[in-house]
């Protein structure tokens, strides 16, 4: 479905990305990384905004760049809102419906169809400026989906959206996978796409650091140095078993003594010795939790990888769909 | 759908979301004005022949800054309110964009014209002392007239501008303002050959010889009118004013069609 050949973008001396060599058959995808890792840039190359400096994109076996049939496959839900006075959901929706080819009638129906799926019906005849930034999001995504696209990309569809809007719009994309359709989310957050279950693409710096499953990027980031907080009734005892533990390098019990927070070399490790401890010295767990800056930790640590600053202790995975030239490590 | 419709659509859509309160009286600004101008003149002149070079002088202004402010920023306005990309990763979503916007300034524009030159010449007669028939009949000869200068006028500047738009993605407007003094304003002057590359050369071609015969006793010296705005026939005169759109556009697809425009996003 999509090929990035040797693919290097630069937006005149600055790196938009750099020698991306990846191939993705139809399916979901996550690509993750950071702000600036140049998530969006892959995107615009990918619908033929831009031009790659060095290299070939393919889209549908054809060249994205000034091809107008193949935009009618694509669904694209920017990060961007649109700054419109005066024109409603609907209005706007409809118009862009209407630029892919249809009919007055059949834009209308298809705009109306789009804005009831992301739940939008009763808000739709009024004007976009009066949206909330969930409500915004939705009226994006309606406009992607509208004329039934092969490929959907959404570029941080979950920025702005509270917890019921998330699940929703998780749902949503989980239907949009089930109709067998293709699927791209960009996000600099982990498990906010975890849940659609695609293959990821993890980008930082413009470069292509790693692609795998969510269970392989997960297990990625139990090999790196991270914080872990443990809640636990018995934080005490956990506290003195963890700072004998030779992987850990520091420690702090929280004021209600009901979680430790401990960094640690290594979280594979941590996470391997705590069932035994919890059956051996009668400690109660209620909850584990890594933060996901522990994902930008990751970036940092394929980054360093990458440049061969650092050694991993296994290889970096690669999924079955996916193919990145530049995880061997 | 071809993209002739789409661009109908894309210029409906732009007509409903651009009656903003600031764009509402930017328009109704450069309409009052040359009317106002006029109301003022007439306090000291009165006549009808008179008022025929302010008048159009006075529209031909209000026409120029209409153009800067709806089909100049074509571009650069689309990537501001970044609308830009929901229309251009539709299939010819560029072409009908730059047509449907270059369709909105005409309209707007050729407004703003009529407004002003219809006010103008009520002004001018309410004021002169030719509220006969033969005076109404005369100005109104002259305002149907100027109505189809205004809207060569309007094709041609808007699709002019809509180049420069496309061409500059900033300071647009401060290029087409300096393209405007420059060629239009002193070039289009000059009796040499570079006035004949300017739209407002064939426009008073055109106006004389539409104008020429409503005031005999007041034409000038005709080696003169040969020297400048005489030196090619009416038809070449039309034949530019067909062409330059038709250019201009075409130059402007071209290039907005290949062109790599970048929005804050990127990077």
């Amino acid at each position: 479905m999509i090929e990035f050949q040797n693919v290097t973008k630069l937006y005149k001396s600055v790196l938009g990305v750099n020698e991306i060599n990846v191939s993705m058959a139809s399916g979901a995808y996550g690509l993750l990384g950071p702000n600036g890792s140049g998530k969006t840039t892959l995107i615009n190359l990918l619908i033929g905004q831009l031009n790659p400096t060095i290299g070939q994109v393919r889209l549908f076996g054809e060249n994205p760049r000034g091809n107008d049939h193949l935009l009618r496959r694509v669904g694209l839900c920017p990060t961007t809102h649109p700054e419109i006075p005066r024109i409603s959901g609907w209005e706007w929706v409809q118009f862009l419906v209407r630029q892919h080819g249809f009919s007055w009638a059949e834009a209308d129906q298809r705009a109306r169809a789009a804005l009831e799926q992301v739940r939008m019906t009763e808000a739709m005849h009024r004007p976009i400026n009066t949206y909330s930034l969930g409500m915004r999001q939705r009226t994006k995504l309606a406009q992607a989906i509208a004329h039934d696209p092969d490929l959907l990309i959404l570029d941080e569809p979950f920025n702005g959206l509270d917890p019921v809007a998330r699940h929703e719009m998780t749902e949503l994309l989980r239907g949009w996978r089930q109709k067998g359709k293709s699927l791209i989310v960009a996000s600099h957050v982990l498990h906010e796409v975890e849940a659609i279950n695609p293959s990821f693409l993890l980008l930082s710096n413009g470069r292509l650091l790693a692609s795998g499953s969510a269970r392989e990027v997960r297990s990625l980031l139990t090999e790196i140095p991270s914080t872990i907080r443990i809640r636990s009734s018995s934080a005490r005892r956990l506290a003195a078993l963890l700072a004998a533990h030779p992987d850990t390098d520091s420690l702090v019990i929280s004021a209600d003594e009901q979680e430790v927070s401990v960094s640690t070399r290594s979280p594979a490790a941590l996470y391997a010795v705590l069932p035994n401890w919890t059956r051996e010295h009668d400690l109660f767990i209620h909850g584990i939790s890594s933060s996901d800056t522990s994902l930008q930790q990751l970036f940092t640590t394929l980054m360093q990888i990458h440049r061969g600053q650092t050694r991993t202790r296994r290889p970096l995975p690669q999924s079955a769909e996916t193919s990145a030239s530049s995880t061997t490590v | 759908m071809s993209t002739i419709s789409k661009s109908l659509s894309l210029m409906q859509f732009e007509l409903r979301r651009s009656w903003t309160l600031g764009r509402m009286s930017a328009f109704w600004v450069l309409s009052l004005f040359p009317p106002t101008i006029v109301l003022l003149v007439t306090l000291t002149i009165r006549g009808i022949p008179q008022f025929v070079p302010i008048v159009f002088f006075l529209t031909f202004i209000s026409c120029i800054l209409a153009m800067l402010l709806w089909a100049t920023p074509n571009v650069y306005a689309e990537l501001e309110n970044r609308n830009w990309i929901f229309v251009t990763s539709r299939p010819g979503g560029r072409i009908s964009l730059l047509i449907g916007k270059w369709m909105t300034a005409v309209i707007a524009a050729f407004l703003v014209c009529l407004v002003a030159t219809t006010l103008s010449w009520a002004i001018v007669i309410l004021r002169s002392d030719q509220l006969h028939r033969e005076g109404l009949l005369l100005v109104g000869k002259l305002w149907i007239r100027s109505l189809w200068v205004w809207a060569l006028a309007c094709v041609n500047y808007a699709a002019l501008f809509s180049l420069i738009g496309v061409l500059f993605q900033r300071r647009a407007m401060v290029i087409a303002t300096i393209y405007t003094l420059v060629n239009e304003g002193i070039l289009a002057f000059v009796f040499a050959l570079i006035s004949k590359f300017s739209v407002r050369y064939h426009l008073v071609g055109v106006s004389y010889h539409m104008f020429d015969w409503f005031f005999p006793g007041q034409r000038p010296d005709r080696e003169m009118l040969e020297m400048s705005i005489l030196g090619l026939p009416l038809w070449a005169n039309y034949l530019a004013l067909a062409l330059i759109p038709v250019a201009c556009l075409t130059a402007a697809a071209f290039i907005i069609r290949y062109r790599q425009y970048l929005t804050a996003d990127e990077v």
